[in-house]
């Protein structure tokens, strides 16, 4: 295919933009000063916050965005294609309007390691990027129980290909096969997304394909449905899902598709399956590791009035890799990154940030080609512990059971959101 | 069914900056066919604006500036938007409302009164 030339092509021009852009500035004294922001990964929160900080912040800064691929699959209504629903080009989004509308210079390779020192990221060709702050909107990584093949056992967590190698594994099984999903421990990302999959992927298999001897059975590492518990339970109810909570998996075996998992206080059981979906424990993405910005934990700790980190200054951290309170999600991604934004641009224009931010959450969860249900929180800055938390925990998480009428909504839903992040 | 799943690849298609992958792909399709989206116009300098910042929480649904890509309202432009905001009778706008002082919502609702409308965006309330 012909993607390598392309990529090769868009570099090229993003490059030749990268100069223009900086021969038009105005030669006045201030170019050497406006300052530099670069935002390292492009998916919610980092697409995000490279959009709103031109938006808001117009000429008074430049900003980059560094990412290795040019085309982003979403992953929020990825469970869609399991089920034939949608396609991932449906979920496919480009940089252009960042590049064209909010004059962003886009450069498609990773951070390999950043120098805080001298605030220069070096990426992945040796080449080197300075910055005045930088923001890290990496996502997500695994922890792997052992060294497996995702091709073989595919997560199907992060969007795109393992979307796609799933979704043949599953149009590959036959009435009688087994199809065995583990869900990770909390915190990880999309709280409802594995109890969504089990359900779409039961009912396509009952009810799409016409299988009255196959099986759903999930492996749940927590002690119980997470989040939505009455609705998924209706869900597993009406499509005969196998749900064990308390199930760690211990093992994968990716030849013969088995795999081992304590139950309880029981160890070494095993199960195989014509299909596994492991979705590994997560932890926040390698570049924040390397970085040294965990501070012992999984994820990295940041002020959530600016999601600057607490280890090292200048270097921000928006999206699933930060630790608070927050779900792992897009729509929520989308709004840490706003105030990220705002705070940076205050901090840049020596303004004092703004005490009392608010970021609200939506997920919407299809449990079967027709139905879905949503889930809502909306969070408060907590100053005593440093925390997002819940603005009214009697009220929230708020919940709407599975309906045709949801099922609809969430593609008005989905489309301002995305617009809002990539358009 | 077969037209209510086009109509939703349609609806995706139109607002995506869309680009084909995969197989037999490398078709690149207009990343904003039908003006859906709105001319931007970047400022040339940072001012604070707490309301800007928090109706910012409106925008994964209301769209960018308050300009909806679809049938749910667009809130650009809107002067009473602090009236509706707690009596809107769908369940999950119910359920954000409830998380927003009024304080904050007179801040958002003075913040989007200043805001232009796009032409072809939909501020009915029928959704
Ligand atoms: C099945 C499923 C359903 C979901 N449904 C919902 C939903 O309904 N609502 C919701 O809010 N959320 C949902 N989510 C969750 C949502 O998709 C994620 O939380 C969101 O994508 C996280 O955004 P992010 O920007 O932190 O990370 P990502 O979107 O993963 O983006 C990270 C980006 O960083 C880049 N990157 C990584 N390392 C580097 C590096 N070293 N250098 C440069 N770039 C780098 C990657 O290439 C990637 O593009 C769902 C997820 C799944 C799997």
């Amino acid at each position: 295919m012909n993607n390598k030339n392309r990529l090769d092509r868009r570099d090229f021009i993003k490059y030749l933009s990268l100069g223009a852009l900086f021969s038009t500035i105005p030669l006045s004294s201030n170019v050497a000063t406006i300052p530099h922001v670069v935002v390292v990964g492009a998916g919610f929160a980092g697409s995000t916050c490279a959009k709103y900080l031109k938006l808001w912040g117009g000429d008074s800064i430049n900003v980059t965005i560094i990412e290795p691929n040019s085309i982003y699959v979403s992953p929020i209504l990825s469970n869609l294609v399991l089920n034939n629903q949608i396609t991932t080009n449906q979920l496919s989004f480009n940089y252009d309007k960042h590049i064209n509308s909010y004059q962003i210079n886009m450069i498609y390779k990773s951070v390999s390691t950043i120098d805080s020192v001298n605030k220069e990221l070096v990426l992945s060709d040796n080449s080197r990027v300075k910055y005045d702050k930088v923001i890290l909107a990496p996502g997500i990584d695994f922890i792997k129980t052992n060294n497996y093949d995702f091709t073989k056992v595919p997560h199907a967590w992060i969007a795109g290909e393992q979307t796609n190698i799933l979704k043949t594994q599953i149009d590959s099984m036959v009435d009688g096969d087994y199809f065995v999903m583990t869900i990770p421990k909390s915190p990880y990302r999309c709280p409802p997304g594995p109890y969504e999959r089990a359900c779409v992927v039961a009912d396509y298999l009952k009810n799409s394909k016409g299988f009255t001897n196959s099986r759903v059975i999930v492996l749940d590492e927590n002690s119980d449905i997470i989040v939505e518990k009455q609705n998924f339970q209706n869900a597993f109810n009406a499509h005969g899902v196998d749900y064990r909570p308390n199930c760690k998996v211990t093992q994968v075996d990716d030849t013969n598709k088995t795999l081992t998992y304590t139950e309880g206080s029981i160890a070494g059981k095993t199960i195989t399956a014509t299909v596994l979906n492991v979705i590994p424990n997560q932890k926040a993405a390698k570049i924040i590791f390397d970085t040294g910005l965990t501070g012992g934990g999984n994820f990295a700790p940041v002020n959530l009035l600016s999601y600057e980190s607490t280890i090292k200054s200048d270097i921000h951290i928006i999206g699933d890799s930060h630790h608070s309170s927050q779900p792992k999600a897009g729509h929520i991604g989308n709004s840490e990154a706003k105030i990220c934004a705002d705070a940076v641009l205050r901090i840049l224009s020596n303004n004092p940030l703004y005490q009392n931010p608010k970021t609200n959450s939506a997920c919407y969860s299809p449990t079967s080609s027709t139905e879905a249900s949503w889930l809502n929180a909306v969070y408060k800055y907590d100053a005593v512990n440093n925390n997002m938390i819940l603005t009214d925990s009697s009220y929230y998480p708020k919940s709407s059971p599975s309906s045709t009428y949801n099922y609809r909504e969430m593609f008005k839903w989905s489309e301002n959101l995305f617009a809002d992040t990539f358009s | 069914m077969l037209y209510r799943k086009s109509k939703y690849l349609w609806g995706l298609a139109l607002i995506s900056s869309f680009a084909l992958i995969g197989c037999g792909g490398g078709t690149t399709v207009d990343s904003n066919p039908s003006g859906t989206t709105q001319n931007i116009t970047l400022p040339t300098s940072f001012s604070v604006n707490d309301g800007r910042l928090l109706a910012a929480n409106c925008a994964q649904c209301h769209g960018t500036n308050g300009n909806s890509v679809n049938s749910w309202d667009s809130i650009a432009g809107k002067s009473d938007i602090a009236g509706e905001f707690y009596e809107d009778e769908n369940a999950l706008m119910g359920a954000v409302a409830h998380g927003f002082t009024q304080n904050e919502v007179d801040n958002i609702a003075s913040w989007l009164k200043t805001l232009p409308k796009n032409n072809n965006s939909n501020d009915d309330n029928d959704d």
